[in-house]
Formats: structure tokens, sequence, C-alpha cells
């Protein structure tokens, strides 16, 4: 089969459709079909019902459909009890070969209680030959349709857009990639050819019965036992790569997640951040206790303080008073006082003597001259303590700046760092520094999962050689007593040429394997860099054990795909495959360009129509992604466009021609 | 109906691979022989039919 066109699918009572049908015209160039609907009209299960008619799986049953049965509810309520409905989708293909007719029924049957019961479903292709006017019943339909589109590789020609990206993170971890170019270069084909080759061969040895010798019996079950204790061993082997597999795709998985932060700056930021909330926490207290001690301080000298002008003023009145004599010092009268005290003159004269009577009075005179009003003593006093008061008062001002510039200082630093804080914050502000210290750990745990896979694998590989080595051994030791054996000589001759086609096989399956991948990459890296034209993806290359890579600074830039690179880079790899397999299967699309920035549409958009001219392609579009501008672009190569119309009331859609 | 499916459903990577088959090898009894195993693997369903397909071939061509 050189290529197979839809040109016609029917829908019979499935999901929300009761009786549809969709004719697909396709010339070269002229080869698109478009048909939109609104979300929820049912798009997807167009999509459904084809993937179900080719492999009886609906590839994108949305949740609320999971449970439902595929009779629409509208024909199910108005069904009689005790009478069935069919289901069928059928999808009329026309190939180089002639016509297929592939048609998937069920039958929905209501009992006279209500109760609903499902039969089937059953799968019947019909074909008609090029040139041929009956249709013939073909009894092996998988076979016919894995001819046309095989299963493992569906989901590379059935694409559900919106689950592209995810569809590569499962290639990447079930190696669905390999599976794929395995498939298409028949490798699987070849492969089972081999693997039946050495089961017929096993066949045969299990003939040779026990009068050729005990000699050969227990070779041959040394070689079963060894063969045993191979397929063990590379079950484990398999294991091994899986584990290594899926540890390298969560690694991988955490590396996006990670790929934004360096995550040592941050670790380094955020231990200082740490230090800084301590810094800031510890000069916030220090602050505190001194703005305690001068509170404290300000209430012991509060009066000297708020009365400090008036106490400056009353002290100046009463020196200009002590200045002009009215304020008398008042040592002056202590001075008099104690001389008359002590009875001594300040020039000698004792003066508790009688003859020196006269001079006592005089100084007794003069006492009383010195003497102060009550008044002007407590003035006196009051200049004195005023004094001392404002003594305290200039001290005030020393410790008062003392105090304060030590708190601003304080305030100064607290600012600085508050500033250095706001600036870190600034940087890993938004930055969930947990969860980045939590991802870098099970990075790590998934390295050294990797790591101890490698090793392990290393070892089963080791084991395995030596295996394959003894099981080699022991085969020529089993020839060379059956050639001893006239009686198996012909199956000796068997063997042999059993021997020879698994070499060769192997060979040629060897020779494929290199060539068709290095096709694929080819044009993957071709049709990749024809979608993104703004980055440089052309170091793209499809790795020994079939990852997708595209090396940029270390990384696999491929990991960092947005969801509209992602999607590009699964139609480039679509392309290829169907380039490489130079088999021409129609092409679905569900929703195609929904993760496409409305910007890079058209460039898609012309990219389908450059790159697939020769494909058919069925798309099924929201309004959203076929804006004007995206049907002017498909304009030209657009055959049939449909539009589902939905009837609310019923829950059921109609597919109408938007002509 | 069996051979006709058979001439209808070759895959053009198919024609691929009996092409290798052929420039492998010089003997044309064992070049017969992989291009119907081949083709015997190519139509066949899931199960052991082949055992006995193959045992048909061996007798046909080598014997």
């Amino acid at each position: 089969m050189e290529y197979a066109k839809i040109k016609e699918i029917e829908i019979k009572n499935f999901r929300q459709f009761i009786h549809e049908v969709i004719k697909l015209q396709y010339s070269p160039g002229k080869n698109i079909t478009i048909i939109t609907g609104r979300n929820g009209y049912g798009k997807s299960n167009i999509f459904n019902a084809i993937t179900w008619c080719f492999f009886e799986i609906e590839e994108h049953l949305s949740s609320e459909s999971e449970g439902l049965r595929k009779c629409p509810n509208y024909v199910l309520y108005n069904l009689t009890p005790g009478k069935t409905v069919e289901t069928e989708v059928k999808i009329l293909i026309e190939t180089n070969e002639g016509e297929i007719n592939i048609s998937r029924t069920m039958n929905t049957h209501k009992n006279m209680d209500g109760t609903v019961r499902e039969e089937g479903p059953n799968l019947s292709i019909q074909q008609r030959p090029a040139m041929k006017r009956n249709w013939i019943s073909n009894p092996y339909p998988d076979t016919v349709i894995s001819h046309i589109i095989s299963r493992d590789m569906r989901k590379f020609f059935f694409i559900d857009g919106e689950q592209l990206r995810q569809l590569f993170e499962e290639t990447n971890r079930k190696e669905l990639i390999k599976k794929s170019i395995f498939d298409l270069s028949q490798i699987t084909l070849l492969q089972k050819t081999i693997d039946h080759l050495g089961i017929f061969k096993s066949t045969l040895r299990k003939g040779v019965k026990s009068p050729a010798g005990d000699d050969l019996r227990l070779c041959d079950q040394a070689i079963g036992d060894s063969n045993h204790y191979i397929e063990r061993k590379k079950g484990e082997l398999q294991k091994l790569y899986d584990d290594k597999s899926e540890a390298q795709a969560n690694k991988n998985k955490l590396d996006v997640q990670l790929k934004d932060f360096n995550v040592e700056d941050i670790k380094a930021y955020a231990q200082k951040r740490e230090d800084l909330e301590e810094n800031i926490k510890s000069i916030e207290s220090r602050i505190s206790e001194e703005e305690d001690e001068y509170l404290a301080y300000l209430f012991g000298v509060d009066s000297g303080i708020i009365a400090r002008k008036a106490i400056i003023k009353t002290k100046k009145i009463l020196d200009g008073l002590e200045s002009k004599g009215e304020l008398p010092p008042k040592i002056q009268y202590v001075f008099v006082k104690e001389l008359l005290k002590n009875g001594k003159c300040i020039c000698g004269l004792d003066l508790k003597q009688a003859k020196n009577i006269k001079n006592r009075e005089k100084i007794e005179n003069l006492l009383k001259d010195v003497q102060i009003s009550q008044v002007a003593q407590k003035a006196t006093e009051l200049k004195y303590q005023l004094g001392a008061l404002l003594k305290d008062s200039d001290e005030f001002e020393e410790v008062y700046n003392k105090m304060t510039s030590k708190i601003n200082e304080l305030n100064k630093i607290y600012i600085e760092k508050q500033e250095e804080l706001k600036a870190i914050n600034t940087k890993i502000g938004n930055y969930p520094i947990e969860k980045i210290k939590k991802i870098s750990e099970m990075r790590q745990q998934y390295t050294e999962t990797i790591l101890d896979c490698r090793g392990q694998i290393a070892a089963v590989n080791s084991k395995l050689k030596d295996a394959e080595s003894k099981v080699k051994g022991l085969e020529r030791q089993y020839r060379a007593f059956l050639g001893k054996e006239e009686l198996y000589k012909d199956v000796l001759k068997d063997m042999n040429i059993c021997d020879k086609g698994i070499e060769v096989l192997t060979g040629i399956k060897n020779k494929l394997m290199v060539e068709i991948k290095k096709e694929v990459e080819e044009s993957t890296k071709k049709y990749f860099s024809g979608l993104i034209t703004e980055k440089n993806f052309s170091k793209l290359y499809i790795t020994n054990d079939y990852q997708i890579r595209i090396p940029v600074d270390d990384r696999n830039a491929v990991e960092n795909l947005s969801a509209a690179e992602t999607l590009c880079l699964g139609y480039s790899f679509m392309s290829a495959l169907r380039k490489g397999s130079r088999f021409d299967a129609p092409i679905v699309i569900d929703t195609p360009l929904a993760k496409i920035d409305p910007e890079y549409r058209e460039n898609v958009v012309n990219w389908f129509k450059k790159s697939l001219p020769d494909a058919q392609i069925l798309l099924l579009v929201t309004k959203a992604e076929y804006t004007e501008a995206v049907a002017s672009t498909f304009k030209s190569a657009v055959n049939n466009e449909y539009i589902i119309v939905y009837d609310g009331n019923k829950e059921i859609s109609e597919i109408k021609n938007a002509n | 109906m069996e051979s006709e499916n058979k001439t209808t459903q070759k895959h053009e990577v198919n024609k691929r691979i009996i092409k290798e088959v052929k420039e492998s090898l010089a003997d044309a009894k064992m070049k017969e022989f992989l291009e119907k195993i081949i083709e015997i693997e190519l139509n066949q369903e899931e199960g052991n039919k082949y055992l006995r397909d193959y045992e048909k071939l061996f007798g046909e061509i080598f014997d």
C-alpha cells in the first residue's frame, strides 16, 4: 500500500452524533479538511470516533464523557424498552490498491425494566480491489488496519494538539520514538521474524529425542537453562533501562523546573537573607534598648530640660542682682557670722576680750548690714539650686547628643540592612526557596539512581555477554554431537539455515535501524528549523537510545521548549516519520493551533501547506483558533469545510457543510 | 483471498527489506526462504501458525 486517503466518515449513534456523514475530498495542494466547532460541541468526539473505529480507543475522551455510553442519551431516552440501537463508525478509505471500508459497531439494548446493556464492539473490514466491482470481507481486520497505520504510530498521525507536550514527555519515558522508528522501518517485523526463526530452531531441537544420547540431552538441557538465564537477565536489563529512563525523565522534568534558577546563587542569597533578617532583628532590639535607656534618662532630667530656658533666665536675673550687690553673696553673711562665732577678727583681734567690745559691736553691726531678708535668702538659695540644675542640664545636652547619635547610628544601619534585604527580596523574593531546595535534593536522588542503574546495567551486560558466549560454546558442542548421528543430519542442516537466516536478518535490521534513524533525524531537524525560525535548533539529533536532543549550553533544549515549540517538534517528528515510511497515511489533528501564539499561527499554517502538501489532513478547530487570518492563510489548501451545530436541548450535534 | 492479501499488503519499507535481503545474499534458496518468511510475518495475525508455515517452507525450498 502506497497511500491511504479517507473518503468518508460515517458516524451513527456515537456520543452526541445521531447520524452524520463527513465527505473528504482530496487533491495534492488542496489537501485539508476543516471542521470547526466550539468547545463541547463534539470536535473531540469526531476525533474519538476515528480512533475508536481504527483502534477501539477513544483517544481524547473528556472527563464528562468518561463512563457514559457511546449511544447518545437522546436516542437511549427515546428508545422503546426491549429494542436495540446500533452504534457504528464507518471509515471508507481509498488506497492505490483499491478501497477499504472499516466498520466498528456495538449494540446498546434497552431492557424492559429500563436498564441498558451494551454488546460489542465488533470490527469488520470490506475491501474492493482496484478495478473490481465486488466488496470482499477480510478475515484479518487488525492486520489490514496495521498496514494503514500501526497502533504504535497512531499518536503521530492522530494527534491531540493540546496533549502533544504530554505525549512527548511520554515518548521519552516509554521510548515511543524508538518504537515508532522500529515500526516505521519494519524493524519490529524483522525482529519478529528473527525471534520466530529462533523459536523454530528450538522446536527443531525438541524434535531430537533421547536415542541421540545422554551427551546430547545434557547439552540441550544446558542450552535451555542458559537461554532461560539469558532471558531473565534481559528482563532485568530492560527493567534497569526503564528505571534509568524514568529517573532521567524525572530529572529532566526537575531541570525544567529549575532552569530559571541558578540554584547555587539562590541558596547563597537565601542564606544571606536569613542572616540579614537575624541581623535586623538584633538591631531592632538594640534600638529598642537604647530608646528605653534614653527615655529613662529623659524622665530623670525632665524638669531641668523642660524649664531650662526659664532657669537660665532666672539665674541671669539673680546674677544681675548679685552683681549690683542687691543680692549679697551668701558667703559675706556666713563669713561675718563665722568671725563672730570664732571670736576672732581677720586682723587677729580677739573679739571675746572686753577691751575689744567695740570692735565686736562694729562687726555685729556689719552682720546686721549683711543680714539678708528672707526673700533674698531664698533667692540666693534658689540661685545655687538653679546653678546645679543648669549643670545637669548642660550635661544633658552632651548625654542627649551621645544617646541620640547612637540611636540615629543604629537607625541608619537598620535602614541600610532593610535596603539590602529589599534588594535580595527583589532578586529572590518570588522564588519558592524551600521548593527549590526540595527539588534540588530530589534531583540529586535521581542523579544517584541513574548512576546506580548505569553500574548495574554494566554488570548485567557483562553477565549476559558471558552467558551468550557460553551458549555459543554449548551450541557448537550440541551441533558436534548431532553431526555424529545420521538420523539428525537434516535437523542439523535446518538449524544451520535458521542460524544463517538470523544472522542475515540481524545484519539488515541493524543497517536499517541506523539508516532510518538518520533519515528521521535529518527530516525532523529540517521540519523543526522550518517551523521555529527565531531560534537555532540545527543541532537536533536522535541519540542511540532514541531520545531527541538539541544541545544548547550543555542542556537539552527539548526539555525547555515552550508548549508551542513542543507542538511544532511533534509536528516535525510526525512529518519525518511519515516521510521516512514513504507511506501516505491520513493525519487528523484535534486543536492543532491552540497552543500556538496567535502571531505564529500563520507561520505554522504556511508550514503545514508547504511541508505536507500531499498529506490528507483533517483539522478539528475551535473558532478561537480558526481566526479570519488563519482561515485566509489556509484557504488555498482547504478542500472541505464543515461546522458543528449543537442543539443544547437534545444535547445533539450535527455536522453541516460550512460553504 | 489470502494470496490476494499477500500481494496487496506490501509496504514500501518491506520492499526495502526485501531489497536488502536480495543484496545481502548470493544463495538463491536462502534468498527465497527469507523473502517468504518475511511475507508470512507480514500477513501473520497473533499466534503460532508461522511454525507450520516455516516447516512447510523448509520442505518446499530446501528438501
